[in-house]
């Protein structure tokens, strides 16, 4: 994914390195390119994270404008991608562990999730994350990692800083988990 | 196969041979595939449908010499106007001689002077 073309508005197409050169030169254009490419991953990661789309937005932007500003750290070690969904992850965590410190008391934790049709088989949407926010901070970030970004082990692991070894047991006790949680939903609604 | 191999399979995403057999004997282990499917689905159903808003917009900050740049911006704008009105001030250039050698009127009097003038004529 580091080799991949992006159009610039002066017609010629540069790859993602030199974006990421650029920008590290103060090209804002450059950036912007790099933002354009990755807003949408990471706004599905910070949701599958957090459950709220209007806060996620917000989560997002302080994503890539802590990425603008951390640009000079970023050694090329790793997939300029995956340093960025750790940005992404460590910044949804952060904003869920600080939306759970302010609304302990009073508030639910998300916004309410639009009316869900009766569920035939597969779980909707709203169902879906109500089963990602019963998981743990770590089984959440690994399920979204890997099941709806579709990152490889090794990439889930430079994105986490975890050894591949450990990608693959937490991936498989957070699947079982989501399955146990899903079956009881089911079940749950079979009852009623 | 073993349930528990057909598990860790599942769990995995993987379909080694053999599973399929399994699967048609076993209940368990059909009814974990067929969750799982379905969990599969709803995450490509979030892949596809979880966006931000078109009025998503990622804004970035000025680089510091742009913020430098536009703040000096600011400070040359007045200093800029204040020389040109500078500039532009009428200066009083064109003296008319015979007003400068004419005895300059005394000051008109003021109101107490008035009425004390006054009061004097009325008096004699």
């Amino acid at each position: 994914m580091t080799n991949t073309i992006h159009p610039i508005s002066n017609g010629k197409t540069v790859q993602e390195p030199e974006l990421i050169r650029r920008s590290k030169g103060g090209s804002r254009e450059a950036f912007g390119q790099l933002v354009s490419r990755y807003q949408l991953p990471v706004y599905r990661v910070i949701r599958g994270i957090l459950g709220s789309p209007s806060e996620s937005e917000d989560v997002a932007q302080e994503v890539f404008l802590k990425a603008y500003a951390n640009l000079a750290k970023f050694r090329g070690e790793s997939g300029f991608f995956t340093w960025l969904y750790r940005i992404a992850v460590n910044e949804a965590l952060r904003a869920r562990k600080r939306r759970a410190f302010a609304n302990a008391d009073a508030l639910p934790e998300v916004e309410a999730p639009p009316a869900a049709p009766p569920e035939e088989d597969a779980p909707t949407l709203a169902t879906l994350e109500k089963l990602l926010r019963k998981l743990s901070d770590e089984f959440r970030s690994i399920v979204v990692l890997r099941d709806i970004e579709g990152l490889s082990y090794s990439e889930i692991a430079e994105a986490l800083e975890i050894p591949l070894g450990t990608v693959e047991s937490r991936l498989f006790r957070a699947r079982q988990e989501l399955r146990t949680l899903w079956r009881k939903s089911k079940e749950a609604k079979n009852a009623l | 196969m073993h349930c528990e191999d057909a598990a860790r399979a599942l769990y995995a995403g993987e379909t080694p041979q053999g599973l399929d057999v399994h699967l048609s004997a076993c209940d368990e282990c059909r009814l974990l595939a067929e969750d799982l499917a379905q969990l599969n689905g709803a995450f490509a159903r979030a892949r596809a449908e979880w966006a931000p808003s078109p009025a998503f917009h990622v804004t970035l900050p000025l680089a510091p010499w742009r913020r430098l740049a536009i703040a000096a911006s600011l400070l040359v704008i007045p200093l800029a106007g204040w020389a040109f009105a500078s500039i532009r001030a009428p200066q009083p250039i064109a003296y008319d001689v015979a007003t400068l050698l004419e005895p300059r009127p005394a000051t008109e009097p003021s109101d107490r002077e008035l009425l004390g003038a006054l009061f004097l004529e009325e008096s004699q």
